[in-house]
């Protein structure tokens, strides 16, 4: 074999390699995906340090959402879903809707209560429409949000919490309005 | 490749059947002197009259991809 | 434009002529060629960083949009890597490795002739970015999307840029090791090849290795540019992150492209000024192997902050600091051939000295930043830019410098101005240390790299820097000068130059005629 054509040779093997680099380059990518996938590195967005670890998964509590109205408050008020499970530990929101079925303005207050009693100190509200005055225009409709979480440190034997709103209406001739609304009806 | 003429007679010159597993191990022990970096001269000029390239090549990627598994295990010792 | 000023000092026994350098397939003219490039695209991309350091000076913005900032910056970085170092050695390697192996000429004269060509177009797309709309890149040199996938279209310009560069240094480094593999003089086994020989047949395969993974990622960005893929665009379901793992399995390798061939020109002048064989040669050439290969298992240093699992951060901090074993065993050979040595400090050796000492300290900043939890704060900082300029300017261009000084006499025949070539050496090296020693505190004080402004308190290194880099960047007109001043005339060089040089360069004629070993020399 001649110089020239060893020199040949020499050139297309190595030409071989660097396509064959150009081509690696670009499997590269469904390579460290798979890579990725079956070493459980990197498993997109799922952060280690951001997750909740203090969520209970051992147990289930059963929220059941009850909604009341005093009897002078001509609104209509409910819990969009009466019952829901959550986790001690879960960051958890349910809303509640109320529509103000009179011709006036109505500013309304919801006063919680729970049962069994000793759950108020595990119930720990983020946001709740019972922090504020709620104010609704004739005929308005209004989703309130709860966003809660339940202290993992709730005893074990409480299995059902019953978390009870009673929306008062705050108007200074309150009972006036109702009673001409009962005067009305009646 | 292989001139017994320009070679110091040793005691263990390697029989023409043995060649090939004691030229493994020798492709071997050049790649690990190779990672520390250094190597004795005299075994320097037998690796260079005993190998083809093609075994340190070789020998090398096995070499790397066992520093890769050492150093893997490592890690693995000091997380777990 | 480099081609008349090559003509300048064309070798008046050949007809000479524009054509004569543009159709030119001679190893000599071709190797003649790729130093003057790399010699006027590093007073380009020096002038660029004369201007990052002239609105450093002062906090708060002086001279210029923060935008022109981010390009000066970003083109600084790229030019002075593929148009300067790079372009350097190989250089180096035309001139050089036929003479070193006894060869006529490089394997394939035609495509060595294509491969420099190719760079003088590269280079005008690089610096024609900056009169596009938009101007030049600002993304950093490292390219990363989502910064390349937004840009304007000097983003597509650079692209094509990085493409072409690229396939000049594979169809370059195809020439390298095929000349060394086939061309070598009868008798000249690869143990006795010269070092630079050794180191170069390494980086070429480096190159081989790397340069076309880098094609494919900025193909890949390219496409996410304009033909709807999602390799790296978050928004249709890919990975940016991806892009720096691609990205950096070519650029840890580039890292030691870069240094590599250094390696080998400091091997090949400190026995010949200590007037003592290379120390460990056999030694010499494995830890350049070893290097070659841990290369490519250490790129994740370079992502610690892009949020990689413990266990990966762990690994790739092992094995970073492994390399600091190969390397160390090189330093000690360099040292233990001076030791003893009847050492005379003519200017390459003055660099070579200066290269093996500073070069030392950027490895062992590089060893700092391999530490995670150290890199996790310095990630980004000025630390990074004292460490890396560490390694490329006292290490890489010193080595060029100190190669050249070493070389100049057998290339034009003339011997340089000690005198120069010393001043320019002092100035260099002083001043390089004025500049780049500070930017270490600045790391550890926080203050990030590539930004415009900085915070009051920084104000005062940031001036020494600034002052150290203008007396560098003007100290480099010396060279330009010796350099010049060598290629005119002066003392007539010897056919072996310096008393203790060792190699078939020196037995050939200064200058070296321009067909040599057209029959091979016997080695023995």
């Amino acid at each position: 074999m001649s110089a020239t054509q060893a020199n040949r040779v020499m050139l297309k093997k190595l030409g071989i390699v660097a396509v064959a680099m150009f081509g690696f380059g670009f499997a590269l990518i469904p390579f460290y995906n798979k890579l990725c996938e079956v070493s459980g590195l990197n498993k997109g967005g799922e952060q280690e340090l951001a997750k909740n670890t203090q969520v209970d998964m051992s147990r289930k509590i059963r929220l059941e959402l009850d909604a009341n109205l005093n009897e002078n408050m001509p609104w209509k008020f409910s819990s969009m879903k009466p019952i829901v499970e959550v986790h001690p530990g879960q960051l958890m929101q349910v809303d509640y809707k109320a529509v103000n079925n009179s011709d006036v303005p109505i500013t309304g207050q919801a006063i919680p209560s729970y049962a069994p009693a000793l759950a108020v100190q595990y119930f720990k509200k983020i946001e709740c429409f019972c922090f504020t005055k709620q104010m609704l225009k004739p005929h308005e409709t209004k989703i309130m949000p709860v966003l809660f979480v339940i202290d993992p440190a709730l005893p074990k034997d409480v299995k059902t919490i019953t978390l009870s709103y009673t929306f008062f209406n705050l108007n200074p001739n309150a009972q006036a309005v109702a009673a001409n609304d009962k005067g009305a009806r009646g | 490749m292989h001139k017994p003429s320009q070679q110091t007679i040793r005691a263990h010159v390697v029989e023409d059947g043995q060649r090939k597993t004691l030229s493994g191990w020798r492709a071997a022990k050049t790649v690990f002197w190779s990672f520390l970096g250094i190597r004795r001269k005299s075994d320097y000029q037998s690796d260079v009259t005993h190998l083809k390239p093609v075994q340190v090549i070789v020998a090398g990627l096995i070499g790397a991809a066992l520093l890769v598994g050492a150093i893997l295990f490592l890690v693995y010792l000091v997380t777990k | 434009m480099d081609a008349t000023h090559a003509h300048d000092h064309g070798h008046d026994h050949h007809p000479s002529g524009l054509m004569r350098w543009i159709k030119t397939t001679n190893h000599k003219d071709i190797g003649t060629l790729y130093l003057w490039f790399a010699l006027i695209m590093f007073f380009v991309a020096g002038s660029m960083a004369m201007m990052i350091r002239a609105e450093l000076f002062e906090p708060g913005m002086q001279f210029m949009h923060p935008e022109f900032f981010n390009q000066l910056t970003t083109m600084h970085g790229l030019i002075m890597i593929f148009g300067v170092i790079m372009p350097a050695f190989t250089g180096f390697a035309n001139w050089q490795v036929p003479l070193m192996i006894g060869a006529p000429d490089m394997a394939f004269p035609r495509m060595n002739n294509w491969s420099f060509w190719l760079l003088p177009v590269a280079a005008i797309f690089l610096i024609g970015e900056f009169f596009l709309p938009g101007g030049a890149v600002a993304g950093g040199w490292t390219m990363y999307p989502p910064l390349f996938i937004q840009g304007g279209m000097s983003y597509d310009l650079n692209i094509f840029a990085v493409h072409i560069m690229g396939a000049s240094s594979i169809m370059g480094s195809i020439n390298i090791i095929t000349t060394i593999l086939n061309m070598r003089a009868p008798g000249m086994t690869m143990m006795k090849m010269p070092m630079f020989v050794w180191t170069w047949l390494i980086t070429a395969y480096l190159l081989i290795a790397t340069m076309p993974v880098l094609a494919g990622a900025v193909t890949m960005l390219l496409t996410d540019r304009h033909f709807g893929t999602h390799f790296f665009n978050a928004a249709g379901g890919g990975d940016p992150v991806m892009f720096q793992h691609i990205f950096w399995f070519f650029g840890h390798p580039e890292v030691y492209i870069l240094i590599l061939p250094a390696f080998g020109i400091i091997s090949q002048i400190i026995p010949t000024f200590a007037r003592k064989p290379l120390f460990g040669y056999a030694s010499m050439v494995y830890a350049t192997g070893s290097i070659a290969i841990l290369s490519f298992i250490v790129w994740g240093h370079h992502m610690f902050t892009v949020g990689m699992p413990a266990a990966g951060q762990l690994f790739f901090m092992y094995s970073t600091m492994l390399i600091a074993v190969p390397t160390g065993v090189k330093v000690f050979n360099w040292v233990a051939t001076m030791w003893k040595g009847s050492m005379t400090f003519e200017t390459p050796m003055l660099f070579a000295v200066a290269f093996v000492c500073l070069f030392t300290m950027g490895g062992f900043s590089g060893l700092v930043l391999a530490i995670t939890p150290v890199d996790i704060q310095l990630q980004d900082t000025y630390y990074v830019v004292a460490h890396f300029h560490y390694v490329l300017v006292s290490g890489a261009l010193f080595s060029i410098f100190a190669g050249a000084y070493y070389w100049l006499p057998k290339w034009t025949g003339h011997m340089y101005d000690e005198k120069l070539g010393k001043l320019h050496f002092w100035l260099s090296v002083i001043s390089m240390n004025i500049l780049f020693f500070p930017m270490h505190f600045l790391g550890l004080a926080g203050m990030p790299r590539r930004i415009p402004d900085y915070a009051l308190q920084f104000t005062q290194f940031n001036q020494i820097a600034s002052i150290g880099g203008f007396i560098f960047g003007a100290s480099q007109l010396i060279f330009l000068i010796v350099v010049l001043k060598a290629v005119r005339g002066g003392a007539k060089a010897t056919d072996k130059v310096w008393e203790g040089a060792e190699g078939l360069e020196w037995t050939l004629p200064s200058p070296a005629p321009y067909h040599t070993f057209e029959t091979a020399p016997m080695v023995k």
